[in-house]
């Protein structure tokens, strides 16, 4: 017979700071911007608070070298940053162009609607023709479809009211000849239209082979759409409001990170993804590092001769800025090369191998430093001649010499000055002694 | 409009660079810097709570190699508005601050040491 306790009797989830960490950071948490409120999605974060009562704070007094909030916008979104070769797609279709009347939609955000460039919402473009809307630098809307007849383009009449940092949606209808512009300030007004009808050309549009592209054309080369994309929808209708859409795209359907998923009219959408700060599904807190400049630390309350962490982050890109990209390191002066001690480090800007390190190449993670890999969960313990390490508790790594840790400060993000590390940062815990096996491995189901 | 503008060979080689490679590139003089840092500083608002400044010190910036003594400092384009341009334009057009591509950029950074 089960018995059902009060909720109070209920055994709690494990809580990491039960075993005392000393330093203890959340990406779902800790982000703080600088007034000290919890950072929003996109905001510089100066501030990693430390959970642990009293501990030491992780802090970046320079704007430029603050990591930034990625924080999911909803139930989750895709963040393209305005880097070519950042965008999403699907496989062309008969669906999805071979157009009579026919509406386009493109829900999202930017912290600049009014970019210097151009920016591309939607495009099924490639130079032998198709179609695609983008914003304007003067803020009105282009359109370009090809036909039959021959290739038309259309600006709006006026420029568009979405505002910077705030949630707006794009809509263009083909209706017969007439080309309307709409947009929503999802302020409680719904669709408006902008400016005035434009004539256009009411012969259907040409199919061609190339792939739908969500943030660019032209195979990702194309003016690239800065900020997070919540919504894209393609009706061969130009009844939106009433017409089943032959294309939906949910943003939030996709994993976090995940390279692709299926959305909810059947088609694979792929996330294509490239540089340091590369397309990414946003569905968990993350502090990402830009690889160049940033980086985050302060100083222990006490010196470190012992240590055992865990650090569940990613590797962004494949080329690395610097030639010993580090996700955490513990030092004691302010240059690594004494005493210090990096708790997970790349090697090389072509190499994808990784490894732990106590003052000197060891305990190699081979293949780990690759966003391939996707969020891994690194551990490392150093004690006393008895180190070891794992990712993903797994791919056990020890090593015996004999090391003084003596380290009193840390860094988030780099080693020293250089060694800056392209990562998304979710969780890291660092104890001042070796966990035990059990505790080592309720650490991992929690980060898990 | 033209098929160039379509394709985006409209495009600056300076433009292209950026949206090709997510940075922005600037070698600045010693003597223009503190001005530039001030711009920063005022547009943004900082100091403002954890946030001193909005640029690194002079002394953390890497020195060009070619004996000009400039600044070299690389953003990642979403920190650089289009208003961050056209208010540094003067600085720019008078020599004191020069926006590179990245081949150009990486021409005058001086060889990186290993550190581990």
């Amino acid at each position: 017979m089960s018995t059902i306790l009060p909720g109070f009797f209920r055994p709690l989830g494990f809580d990491p700071l039960s075993l005392e960490p000393v330093l203890a950071f959340s990406a779902q948490s800790s982000m703080l911007e600088a007034g000290g409120a919890a950072a929003e999605n996109l905001d510089l974060v100066p501030t990693l608070q430390n959970l642990v009562s009293g501990g030491a704070n992780a802090s970046q007094s320079t704007a430029s070298k603050q990591p930034r909030a990625h924080v999911p916008l909803g139930d989750g979104h895709l963040y393209l940053p305005g880097v070519s070769g950042n965008y999403a797609s699907v496989p062309d279709a008969n669906n999805l162009d071979g157009f009579g009347d026919f509406a386009l939609e493109f829900v999202g955000s930017s912290e600049d609607w009014h970019a210097g460039l151009a920016m591309t919402l939607i495009g099924k473009w490639n130079s032998s023709g198709g179609y695609f809307v983008r914003l304007q630098a003067n803020g009105t809307l282009f359109f370009l479809y090809n036909t039959s007849g021959g290739q038309n383009y259309h600006y709006s009449t006026a420029a568009h009211n979405l505002v910077d940092g705030a949630k707006g949606g794009i809509r263009v209808i083909r209706d017969g000849s007439s080309i309307k512009f709409y947009e929503n300030l999802f302020s409680g007004n719904g669709w408006q239209q902008i400016g005035s009808n434009v004539s256009g050309s009411a012969t259907t549009l040409v199919n061609g082979s190339q792939a739908l592209e969500v943030g660019t054309y032209n195979g990702g080369n194309a003016y690239p759409f800065n900020g997070p994309v919540l919504s894209t929808k393609i009706w061969n209708s130009s009844s939106p409001d009433t017409a089943s859409p032959v294309l939906d795209i949910d943003f939030s359907d996709g994993d976090h990170k995940a390279s692709s998923f299926t959305c909810s009219t059947g088609q694979t959408v792929t996330v294509h993804r490239t540089g340091s700060d590369p397309a990414t599904l946003i569905g968990r807190n993350v502090l990402r590092f830009d690889g160049s400049n940033d980086y985050i630390g302060n100083s222990l309350s006490s010196d470190l001769n012992t240590a055992h962490a865990f650090i569940k982050f990613a590797v962004n890109g494949d080329t690395f800025s610097s030639t010993a990209p580090t996700t955490m390191a513990l030092y004691r002066t302010e240059h690594w090369l004494t005493n210090a001690a990096a708790m997970f480090i790349g090697v090389g800007t072509t190499s994808t191998n990784a490894r732990t390190f106590i003052g000197a190449t060891v305990m190699q993670q081979s293949g780990k430093w690759n966003d391939d890999n996707e969020t891994i969960i690194a551990e490392i313990s150093i004690s006393d001649g008895a180190h070891f390490s794992k990712v993903n508790n797994a791919n056990l790594l020890t090593d015996s010499r004999a090391y003084s840790l003596n380290s009193n400060k840390f860094r988030i993000g780099a080693g020293s000055t250089s060694g800056n590390a392209s990562i998304d940062v979710e969780q890291i815990y660092l104890f001042d002694f070796v966990l035990s096996s059990g505790e080592s491995a309720k650490m991992f189901k929690h980060l898990e | 409009m033209s098929d160039k503008n379509i394709l985006e060979n409209a495009l600056t080689e300076l433009e292209r660079d950026q949206l090709d490679s997510g940075w922005v590139h600037f070698v600045c003089t010693i003597e223009s810097f503190p001005n530039v840092s001030d711009y920063v500083n005022n547009s943004r608002g900082y100091p403002n709570g954890a946030t001193v400044r909005g640029l690194p010190l002079e002394d953390d910036l890497i020195v060009a190699n070619d004996d000009s003594g400039r600044l070299m400092l690389k953003l990642a384009t979403w920190r650089v508005s289009g208003d961050d341009i056209s208010a540094l334009q003067p600085f720019i057009d008078d020599g004191d601050i020069s926006i590179l591509t990245s081949a150009e950029f990486a021409a005058l950074k001086p060889e990186e040491t290993q550190n581990i």
